[in-house]
């Protein structure tokens, strides 16, 4: 591993994005990923789907837990957000966050979201040995991810399969952030950053972590 | 049932005798085992080179059976001892709690 992509200027930002990371992964580089996930301490499911996903990801939330929806495209296009937020059936973490003010509870907010007892998102990357990436601008998503939450649900559609941490990063620089960057444009009028990049080298924790792997193009 | 696998090369294996054809072939049949949910966990050894890895199975002798087939076997190069695992039953001996469990309800 030479992690050849760092350092990287924050700033730094590719004209457009490099669409050789929307390819799929095959269903045997799916499964190596799998599998070596489950070397890490993750569970792995591997679905076909998105329905699946959605069904797979349900599965594992009970009703009435606390659940925090990360901000994910992933999500959404699963319609999970919705369901998760709006359904009246979970402890929505982001409908409490949404009724905080920012400028004064912000340390409020922190820490609800540093906490919940399910987080579920996406990941930039997965590599063929089963090491996860995740990058941030703010970094509000990672600290429940990292060990805050009681369980992390990840659902990560195929084309997030990546060689090596190296490639990860080159997907997250040269794919996900110019069109992360066109998403903070369009809503918050800033550019966005890597300013905090996850990786995930092992779960102690039984259980903690699962990686739902979808065999189709998902969020970017 | 679960059990635990570990490979060992057998003694008399050459040192080149895993080649990059054999390597790959290998790797195809551990990743359909995965997909027919047989092997469940794959880790590799801290200790010494080698994996092991955690499998489900009706019987030993059907893992046994499914385990034959991997190519490095079959070209008599590898060996697996497998070793069939069941719950953990000792805490009931040795904790009196264990073995007299709190009742439900409370009487």
């Amino acid at each position: 591993m030479t992690l050849t992509k760092l350092p990287i200027p924050a700033s730094y930002i590719a004209d457009a994005p490099n669409h050789r990371f929307t390819r799929l992964a095959s269903d045997k580089e799916v499964a190596a990923a799998a599998l070596a996930l489950t070397g890490r301490g993750m569970r792995a499911i591997v679905v076909t789907t998105r329905e699946a996903a959605k069904e797979a990801a349900l599965k594992l939330i009970p009703h009435g837990s606390q659940v925090f929806t990360v901000s994910s495209k992933t999500i959404t296009q699963l319609g999970l957000a919705e369901i998760l937020n709006e359904s009246g059936q979970y402890q929505s973490v982001r409908k409490v966050l949404n009724t905080l003010d920012r400028r004064t509870q912000a340390s409020e907010m922190r820490k609800i979201a540093s906490i919940p007892e399910i987080v579920v998102g996406s990941v930039q990357a997965v590599t063929l040995d089963g090491v996860v990436l995740d990058v941030s601008m703010s970094g509000s998503q990672l600290p429940a991810y990292a060990a805050g939450a009681e369980k992390v649900i990840w659902i990560v559609g195929a084309q997030k399969v990546v060689k090596d941490i190296d490639e990860g990063l080159q997907r997250v620089y040269e794919y996900c952030l110019p069109l992360e960057n066109q998403r903070t444009m369009d809503v918050y009028g800033v550019p966005s950053e890597v300013n905090k990049i996850l990786i995930v080298n092992r779960e102690p924790k039984p259980d903690r972590i699962t990686v739902i792997l979808v065999k189709q193009n998902l969020g970017f | 049932m679960k059990i635990l696998a570990i490979p060992k090369a057998v003694s008399s294996a050459s040192a080149n005798a895993f080649d990059a054809e054999l390597i790959n072939a290998e790797v195809d049949a551990v990743l359909r085992l995965y997909q027919a949910d047989v092997i469940r966990e794959i880790y590799s050894r801290s200790n010494s080179r080698g994996i092991v890895f955690f499998l489900e199975g009706d019987n030993l002798d059907e893992v046994k059976t499914l385990l034959s087939d991997l190519p490095a076997v079959q070209r008599g190069i590898l060996d697996i001892e497998l070793i069939p695992l069941a719950p953990f039953q000792g805490f009931l001996r040795t904790i009196p709690e264990a073995a007299n469990p709190i009742p439900s309800h409370p009487h």
